[in-house]
């Protein structure tokens, strides 16, 4: 179902299986006039929900050249009070105007009661929380009117309440919605290392899974927590601002072996560096890709 | 707890300074206690809403250094969160705000500044628009010229205040000069901030012209607009103006009055 959307003419460009890189404003020049060879790129919607001027110059001229994701961050698909319906009709817009070849949002919440938190904050997993998600990623999807993925979220807290594993409540949802899944990878080591489970059992329990892409993106590792909380072993911030650390590549590897080579993005947000640090990083994960990610059988 | 009430007690919790009650009820403990755990998101909130707002005013942050203008956002962040999930409009009552916080009061022109600052913001992110030439009034008689409307680009701002803006703005972009000693005399300044095609431009005008832009701005004709201009400068000169006008491209369409 999902690839007979993509494929019905509201794509302009396909992702390739190769790395893609986060589309930032300070390296928007460089790409124009030097066309490096980078797979695709991937834009935060919301960078884009302006009228007019630069930022969409820019865009329209990458997205003449490579192909396109785009990812939102302020959708807050989790909020208990329903769609924020401006938002998503802008959105809806840039799909059209874009015509994206993947469009992504996040497992959490950022609005309550008119107030946007600019944070992607975490959701109790119950089983009314994911008729409120279900019904609100069927909401975007029949505006979009195309699927959409969701990302598994970075977390540092989880709620009394929460009564589902997130792999499974992330099983559900898609399997509710027939959305797709977005895996981060970084992500699921961030979580793992601050509530204490294994993160290879968590990708292994998304077996079957309809993952679509991948990210890969560094964190912060704070221990100065450890000062005040002696018996903790600090916790990691998922800051997007640093190379991914090797344990996340082994964790790559993991997920490519288990669901196939997939389009990867390398996310880097804050203490944003030169193009070409961020096209290492993506040359590393194609190798990696190469590698260990075994084709993708038709099924997907 | 349900999840509306938890998401509403969670977004007080973040705003506010002390969370420990809601953190307690519905925050697993671990070796690391349920409010420093939330805390991160407190921070998260903060931190990133503070660099949007660096974002949209680098200017205030050079005059008042960071460490004041990091207590400034802070204090704004948590008494006007977004209401939506696009930055972009974010931070539009920010100079309202600096005009009623305290420590910011010996600094009676940086509302002003922040003024400036968010209409080249706006300016940046509006719509695009092809600029009229001059052309446009060969085919008009004088009587129909005379009742034209002139519409101004969509990223058109017209901003007046009491202080010498420009002068203002460039004293903040010289580093490591203390700026809060500066003594300022008052210099009325009245600007036009607009997008001609992908960089911001900053007009100043005279008083006579910023009146008469602005009158266009709001819908009356030439005619009009011009008496509203000569009012304050009985010497104003409509066809230089015009011209002046035309050539930085700020009118983006003509209405004649039959329309």
């Amino acid at each position: 179902m999902a690839s007979s959307l993509i494929q019905n003419g509201l794509t302009k460009n396909p992702i390739p299986v190769r790395a893609g890189i986060g589309l930032k404003a300070q390296h928007y020049t460089e790409i124009l006039e030097d066309r490096p060879d980078i797979g695709w790129f991937e834009a935060h919607t919301e960078n884009y929900m302006g009228a007019g001027g630069p930022p969409h110059r820019y865009l329209e001229a990458i997205a003449e050249r490579y192909p396109l994701s785009f990812h939102g961050v302020g959708m807050s698909l989790g909020s208990a009070d329903g769609l924020d319906l401006q938002h998503l009709k802008r959105k809806k817009e840039l799909v059209e105007k874009y015509r994206p070849a993947l469009v992504s949002e996040h497992l959490s919440w950022s609005s309550i009661g008119g107030t946007y938190l600019n944070d992607l904050l975490p959701l109790p997993y119950t089983q009314k929380t994911l008729e409120i998600i279900a019904d609100h990623v069927r909401q975007a999807q029949d505006v979009l009117r195309r699927r959409i993925l969701i990302e598994n979220p970075s977390t540092y807290l989880q709620y009394e309440d929460s009564v589902i594993p997130e792999t499974d409540f992330l099983m559900m949802l898609a399997d509710l919605t027939g959305c797709g899944v977005l895996l981060d990878v970084n992500n699921v080591y961030v979580s793992a290392w601050n509530h204490r489970f294994d993160a290879r059992s968590y990708i292994q329990a998304l077996e079957g899974a309809p993952v679509a892409e991948m990210h890969l993106a560094g964190h912060h590792f704070n221990t100065d927590i450890i000062k005040d909380f002696p018996e903790s072993r600090g916790l990691r911030i998922d800051d997007h601002g640093s190379p991914v650390i090797d344990d996340v590549w082994a964790l790559y590897k993991e997920a490519l072996s288990l669901f196939g080579a997939a389009p990867t993005l390398i996310e880097w947000d804050t203490n944003i560096p030169a193009l070409s640090v961020l096209m290492n990083e993506g040359a590393k994960a194609e190798a990696v890709m190469e590698q260990y990610g075994r084709t993708r059988h038709a099924a997907e | 707890m349900q999840l509306n009430s938890l998401q509403a007690n969670f977004k007080t919790a973040l705003l506010s300074k002390d969370h420990t009650d809601f953190a307690a009820r519905a925050i697993v403990r671990g070796e690391i206690p349920a409010s420093a755990r939330l805390r991160i998101h407190q921070n998260n909130v903060v931190i990133t809403l503070t660099e949007a707002l660096k974002a949209v005013y680098p200017t205030i942050q050079q005059f008042v250094g960071n460490n004041f203008f990091n207590a400034l956002a802070g204090g704004f962040v948590r008494n006007h969160p977004p209401s939506r999930g696009a930055l972009i409009a974010y931070g539009e009552d920010f100079p309202a705000f600096l005009n009623n916080f305290e420590p910011a009061r010996r600094l009676p022109y940086l509302a002003d500044i922040a003024r400036l600052e968010w209409a080249r913001h706006n300016a940046f992110h509006a719509a695009d628009a092809t600029p009229i030439t001059g052309s446009i009034f060969a085919d008009l008689g004088p009587e129909q010229i005379a009742g034209l409307r002139l519409r101004l680009s969509p990223s058109a701002n017209l901003l007046v205040s009491p202080y010498p803006l420009i002068a203002l703005w460039e004293l903040a972009q010289v580093e490591d000069e203390p700026k809060d000693t500066v003594e300022i005399e008052p210099a009325p300044s009245h600007l036009l901030i607009h997008r001609p095609d992908l960089e911001v431009q900053i007009l100043t005008l005279t008083e006579a012209a910023f009146i008469f832009l602005r009158s266009l701005s709001e819908g009356r004709n030439l005619t009009q607009s011009y008496e509203a201009a000569a009012e304050q400068d009985t010497g104003f000169d409509l066809q230089a103006a015009l011209t002046d006008l035309m050539e930085a491209d700020v009118f983006t369409a003509i209405e004649t009055e039959q329309q």
